[in-house]
């Protein structure tokens, strides 16, 4: 009766992850003895250090440490924020005592959890069984990977911090907001919030809800208004839109091609055809830039127009561009990113003396780039956000 | 006509880490493209950039012997360890200079003297400085990289940072569990006269000033001496006695413990020279083997593998091994050479900490039955479980062996213990031979 | 030609018609049958016969197959029953490369597919209709309704009517899986209040004191919960932050705030897989296809059982005391104790009305939460009661405390209570003899004396009791009532009076009053206790 209807799935063939941790052979063997003796000794301070740093990054399993230890700390500062009291003050309330209390017992068990817990690795290692080499350099990769991290997240991408005039320029912009709050909080609410801030800076949630507001678009163009403080090193030149006209003026690079028995006698549209002969779009015309005004020559000038586009997620690709990055078309002139008007009504513009020698605006093909504008390949991926098409045409005059 | 067997197979590519090295190889290509990166140029992706012919650590043969992970971690700690090198000997005052550490405590006291003020005005600061701080520490990365370090080098400082990290920290480890215990006690009975000292006599701030100014200067050479000079009083025996409630000395011997770290910090000190010794402690590893077999049907469980699988003997990263009556240490010429612990390689009864035993079980022994201490895994050894059942056909078990290592023509490796009244050795050997048959 | 195949067209049509008017005629039948049995069933009896029943299943199965053949001769498509479209909400926009391959299957397959899924819709309305049926003659009525919050259109009122057995398999299959949730979730809360997650519990009882302390926390930390607790990790899980974490295979050192607070009793992992740590990545493949394994889907159920069994035990328990309580002491069925308790409330009512004022709340509620909790810590119960022992064999055994003295003196209610003593005439009309005592009064019209049997009653007064949790009046006897034209008119009799008596042709009576009394009425109990 008919074949019988069994699961058939379609096998999938799935390749596997590839994990790196995965060392061959095993690295006591391998080593060389000192080496191992000194990072013997070395490990109880890896792993105090590593302990220190996950609770900082609040990567540990419990989190509910962490969460304990900010709350000490908080009563400390508390404590030390208090203001002074005078020897005469007689009248403390009860709630001050108790505040105090407890910033002096936060104090002290800080103090004391940290004592315990170095004791406990050394008793620890003491105690149980040695450790391979391989556990150790597997915490010393930890320790490592975890400042990594923490000075990355620290240092951003955008503002380059290596020259001490955006420091500068970086601490007279915290000046009047600085002062603005010292007005409104009082030290000890700034202290304690700014220690809280530095605590729960590593954390997962903090980061994530970074990243979860630089969605909004509204941040990043706060930020890029910022930065352009700092020394924007892309001047972008958004209106007027040029033209050719001003195309033509503000560019500088001509070509010029003397004109040569062949050529002397063609006008016009005879001449463009000849030219387009001569040199053909996939050369480069072999010109000298000087401009011998002594000999009749030809003036031809390349313009190019960069097309931005963008990739949105309910749109796909539009001309839509983000107001504080490239235009949708620009043209790039003396180092500075200009905005054009799109090549069709730039061909429009062009100046009576000038003629296209070109037919049409070659162009060549996408170059798709990441959310930055740094290039990321040929081909639409999902990690290309961007891409830039560029239109190509000469123009000459006699 | 089983039209349906059309079966698709995609293949998709694996991932590539593209943080990992070229493994096996004895270059060291490491930190791709930080170096490129700061040069300046166009930011381009970050691939990894294997054509970078800049190795950062100088060739050497101590690095050739060394497996490149250990060797790109090293390289990747140096900045780090340099920077605590210094850390540390300001702290515990070993600098060539004592200028540093007086600074330190200099600004110390005055940042909590004037803390409203120095807030007020310029606390924004705080966070430009720490992104001064980390763009610091970025060009000291740079600089270091490009200075080419040896192995050796790194070695040398990790060990100036070890000797200073374990004198900073011998007034903790020389405590023990019981003594944190009687110390938070007795600062919890005593907390009411703290707060009335806070409240009234002197405020948190000076407490503070006073207690960081004290533990700032604790190794400076005049705290040492005012300390030894302060313990001859009974006095002032008695009174640190009473406040932590620890008897850290007895309160009628000349010696006590404090006597005893500072003999041992001093010893530290002096072999500040960065000379590679072991000072006595001994250094110990373990070996890991683990025996691996399979139940063939009739027979039972045997130690012959199939061909494409692990061996019957494989180290912790399923490379073969070799079984424990041919398992050679490594031969050692640099002035160390390993010698064994244990007598006989034992049987770890917990597998590595799977199997759950109850505490007054030992946890590895000598002779164990044929039976004990396996992970019972399914045919293609998946599905971990402690228990043998029918569908399980392989399983594995952890032997493990300590082995030392010791500089040769060193007979005398433990030094004179110093007793004391409480029994405490200052001893500061990570590990005391507990391994007795 | 076309003729013959339109004549052909028309007789088909004309019988089709006639089948189905055939058809509809029946199913009336069928339903008014099924209204008169229904209405017939005499009231006091509540059980349907059996036979009934057989009935009820046969007609319904008739009037289902009846439907099933008139949708289907109209056309209608089961295809267009609405499907769950859960599947749809998960698939993800992100992976369209994975459903995109799933398209390219045969079409051959997909045929299948979707015939099947026809199939079962069918089966599975045939069985609703047959449900529905079903009921319709168990229960010809209407269901009571229930209250909604706006208003419904007809379709949705008919849906929120029906039963559908469809749905409540359905509901039941998706709901078990669930369970197991919400005994974890119990499972970590007895965790947290005994100590066996030391710092769990630590960190609850901050969290709770900032709420003591500011209740507005009680608003935003579930907001708090919801953004970090819930979102955070799904961000994370679909763009992961680039972290490596690092597997650590042995952890060294404590923590003292652990130490102190450790209850002794580390929590153990429930299941009984192994945490299988190793240098390869390989202990997190995933590569082949899952193995059901029909083990543990046993265990799992059979450990759902006993769960749920021991939270229903929990919950009766818990109804039984809020009955008791209910029942019981605000009942005043134990006068004493409900006036104590009863005079404790408004005592403890007007004194914190009055003193609420000027107690800070937050500190006495958390200072209590926190006692409590460190007095239910295993270390600390330990030692006390080690100190309690030692106190309760110095001190002897104290007396028993008064207590609120009460006296419980209400006047008791009185009611009167009559009994008919009837003389039956004897041989001659002036001689009467005594007959008996009965409550009934016997007159001719009384059922009794139609059936021409005895009234019910006794021949000895003292054989008389009082109405149930009534008690006779000790001061007080048996009286003669003589007002005889009183009573008589009261219920309508008609008869001479001779005296104290009410006289008819066979029978004299007179009516015998006396007081009762009752302390109290008997307390109520709840509805299915009778």
């Amino acid at each position: 009766m008919g074949s019988k209807s069994d699961q058939e799935k379609v096998f999938r063939c799935q390749a596997k992850f590839v994990y790196n941790h995965g060392q061959k052979p095993t690295l006591t063997f391998v080593t060389p003895s000192n080496l191992s003796s000194v990072l013997y000794r070395f490990y109880p301070l890896l792993i105090i250090v590593d302990g220190a740093l996950s609770n900082a990054m609040w990567v540990c399993e419990d989190k509910c440490l962490p969460f304990i230890h900010l709350v000490m700390v908080c009563f400390v500062v508390n404590l030390l924020t208090f203001t002074e009291r005078g020897a005469g003050v007689s009248w403390v309330s009860l709630s001050d005592i108790f505040m105090c209390w407890l910033g002096l017992m936060s104090a002290f068990l800080l103090l004391l959890t940290f004592a315990y817990y170095v004791l406990t690795i050394y008793q620890d290692l003491r105690d149980s069984e040695p450790p391979t080499l391989d556990d150790i350099v597997i915490v010393l990769e930890s320790v490592l990977d975890k400042l990594g991290t923490m000075r990355a997240e620290v240092l951003g991408k955008a503002l380059d911090t290596r020259n001490w005039v955006n420091l500068v320029k970086l601490a007279l912009f915290f000046t009047p907001l600085h002062y603005a709050l010292m007005k409104v909080v009082t030290i000890r609410t700034y202290v304690m919030w700014m220690t809280i801030l530095a605590m729960l800076y590593h954390s997962t949630w903090f980061q994530c809800t970074l990243k979860l507001f630089w969605r909004v678009y509204a941040v990043r163009k706060a930020y890029y208004t910022l930065t352009s403080l700092f020394g924007d090193n892309r001047h972008i030149q958004r209106s007027p839109l040029i033209d050719a006209q001003t195309a033509i003026d503000l560019c500088h690079s001509f070509m010029y091609i003397p004109r040569t028995d062949s050529i002397a006698m063609l006008r016009g549209h005879r001449l463009q055809l000849h030219l387009q002969k001569l040199y053909p779009w996939s050369e480069s015309i072999p010109t000298s830039s000087r401009n011998d005004t002594a000999q009749p020559h030809i003036t031809i000038i390349d313009l190019t127009i960069y097309e931005n586009q963008r990739k949105w997620k309910d749109q796909g690709w539009s001309s839509k561009m983000l107001s504080y990055e490239k235009p949708s078309f620009c043209m790039k002139i003396d180092g500075r990113l200009i905005a054009c008007k799109s090549p069709w009504q730039f061909q429009e513009g062009l100046p009576a003396d000038w003629m296209w020698l070109d037919d049409c605006w070659r162009p060549i093909g996408w170059i798709y780039s990441d959310t930055n504008w740094l290039v990321t390949g040929d081909r639409d991926s999902l990690e290309s956000f961007t891409r830039t098409k560029i239109w190509k045409r000469r123009a000459f005059k006699e | 006509m089983s039209e349906s067997n059309t079966k698709e197979r995609e293949t998709r590519a694996q991932f590539v880490d593209q943080s990992a090295t070229r493994l096996g190889g004895d270059t060291t290509k490491v930190i791709r493209s930080a170096l490129k990166k700061r040069n300046g140029q166009v930011p381009e992706r970050r691939y990894s950039d294997d054509t970078q012919n800049i190795t950062p650590v100088v060739s050497s043969p101590l690095l050739t012997s060394t497996p490149p992970t250990i060797s790109k971690a090293m390289v990747n700690l140096y900045p780090n360890l340099i920077v605590a090198d210094r850390f540390l000997s300001v702290v515990t005052w070993t600098g060539d200079d004592v200028w540093p550490s007086i600074l330190t405590v200099m600004i110390y006291t005055m940042i909590v003297s004037y803390f409203e003020n120095i807030a007020r005005y310029f606390g924004h600061l705080v966070v430009v400085a720490i992104l001064w701080g980390y763009s610091l520490l970025d060009k000291h990365v740079e600089e270091t990289l490009s200075s080419q370090p040896t192995l050796d080098d790194i070695v040398h400082t990790m060990n100036r940072v070890i000797t200073k990290a374990d004198m900073l920290l011998a007034p903790v480890t020389i405590l023990s569990a019981q003594d944190i215990n009687k110390l938070l006690f007795t600062t919890a009975f005593l907390s009411p006269i703290y707060v009335l000292i806070t409240l009234f006599i002197m405020p948190p701030r000076k407490v503070l000033l006073v207690g960081g100014i004290y533990l700032l200067t604790y190794h400076s050479p005049w705290s040492i001496i005012a300390r030894r000079l302060l313990w001859r009083f009974k006095m002032v025996r008695l009174l640190v006695f009473y406040v932590t409630g620890l008897d850290l000395g007895g309160v009628n011997k000349d010696q006590g413990i404090f006597a005893a770290v500072q003999k041992q910090v001093k010893k530290l000190s002096n072999l500040n020279d960065g000379s590679t010794a072991n000072d006595g402690k001994p250094i110990k590893f373990t070996y890991v083997l683990y025996e691996n077999q399979r139940r063939w049907l009739g027979i039972g469980w045997t130690s012959s593998m199939l061909s494409y699988e692990r061996a019957a003997w494989t180290d912790e990263f399923l490379n073969e091994a070799p079984s424990p009556e041919n398992f050679q240490l490594p031969e050692e010429n640099s002035g160390m050479m390993w010698k064994w612990v244990d007598k006989t390689w034992r049987l770890d009864m917990t597998n590595d900490g799977a199997i759950q035993l109850s505490s007054t079980r030992p946890k590895t022994t000598a002779s164990p039955n044929a039976d004990d201490g396996f992970i019972y895994y399914d045919n293609t050894w998946k599905k971990p479980s402690t228990e043998d059942s029918f569908s399980k056909y392989t399983r594995r078990r952890r032997w493990v062996r300590t082995a030392e290592l010791m500089r040769t023509g060193d007979s005398d490796l433990i030094e004179p213990e110093i007793p004391l009244e409480t029994g405490k050795t200052s001893d500061f050997s990570l590990h005391e031979s507990e391994t007795s048959q | 030609m076309s003729s013959p195949s339109r004549k052909r067209d028309m007789v088909k049509a004309y019988f089709s018609n006639k089948y189905d008017k055939v058809l509809d005629s029946l199913l009336v039948a069928d339903t008014t049958a099924a209204l008169a049995h229904g209405t017939g069933v005499d009231s006091s009896t509540k059980k349907i016969p059996n036979m009934d029943v057989v009935h009820g299943i046969a007609s319904s199965l008739f009037n289902a197959s009846v439907e099933r053949l008139k949708a289907e001769k109209n056309g209608w498509s089961m295809s267009s029953i609405a499907t769950e479209s859960s599947d749809d909400f998960w698939k993800d926009e992100n992976f369209k490369q994975e459903t995109n391959t799933d398209e390219g299957s045969t079409t051959m397959e997909s045929v299948e597919k979707t015939a099947v899924k026809i199939e079962n819709k069918t089966r599975e309305h045939f069985v609703d209709l047959f449900v529905e049926k079903l009921i319709a003659r168990m229960i010809p009525d209407k269901l009571p309704e229930r209250e909604h919050f706006g208003e419904l259109s007809e379709e949705e009122r008919r849906k929120a009517q029906t039963v559908s057995a469809t749905v409540l398999s359905s509901n039941l299959k998706k709901l078990t899986p669930k369970m197991p949730i919400v005994f974890e979730l119990q499972d970590s809360i007895v965790r947290l209040l005994t100590w066996r997650n030391p710092s769990g519990t630590v960190t609850m009882l901050i969290l709770c004191t900032m709420i003591c302390y500011n209740p507005m926390y009680l608003i935003t930390m579930p907001l708090l919960y919801i953004a970090f607790g819930l979102m955070v990790p799904g961000y994370i899980r679909r763009h992961p932050l680039r972290r490596a974490l690092y597997p650590v295979r042995r952890v060294y050192g404590r923590s003292l705030i652990e130490e102190i607070a450790d209850s002794g009793a580390r929590r153990t992992s429930g299941s009984a897989s192994i945490h299988k740590y190793s240098y390869n990545g390989e202990a997190a493949e995933s590569g082949s296809p899952a193995l059901e394994d029909p083990l543990s889907n046993r265990v799992e159920f059979v450990s759902n059982l006993r769960d749920f069994q021991t939270a229903s035990t929990a919950t009766v328990q818990m109804s039984n005391s809020l009955e008791r309580f209910l029942y019981g002491t605000a009942g005043f069925k134990d006068e004493r104790h409900s006036t104590v308790v009863f005079l404790k409330y408004i005592f403890w009512f007007c004194f914190l009305g009055a003193v609420s004022k000027f107690v800070n709340w937050s500190f006495v509620l958390s200072a209590w939460l926190w006692y409590a909790m460190i007095k239910s810590h295993p270390k600390v119960k330990k030692k006390l009661e080690a100190f309690k022992t030692k106190g309760t064999k110095t001190t002897e055994v104290k007396p028993k405390k008064e207590g609120l003295q009460l006296i419980l003196d209400e006047p008791p209610e009185v009611k009167l209570v009559e009994i008919y003593e009837i003389y039956k005439q004897g041989i001659t009309p002036r001689h009467w003899d005594f007959y008996k005592y009965s409550n009934q009064v016997f007159d001719p019209l009384d059922k009794y004396r139609k059936l021409q049997q005895p009234p019910p009653g006794v021949d000895n007064l003292n054989d008389v009791y009082a109405p149930s949790t009534w008690v006779f009046d000790e001061n007080s006897a048996w009286d003669v009532d003589w007002n005889v034209k009183k009573w008589a008119n009261e219920r309508g009799l008609q008869y001479t009076t001779d005296g104290e008596f009410l006289v008819d042709d066979m029978f004299k009576r007179r009516r015998l009053t006396r007081r009762v009394l009752r302390y109290a009425n008997p307390v109520i109990k709840p509805s299915y206790k009778k």
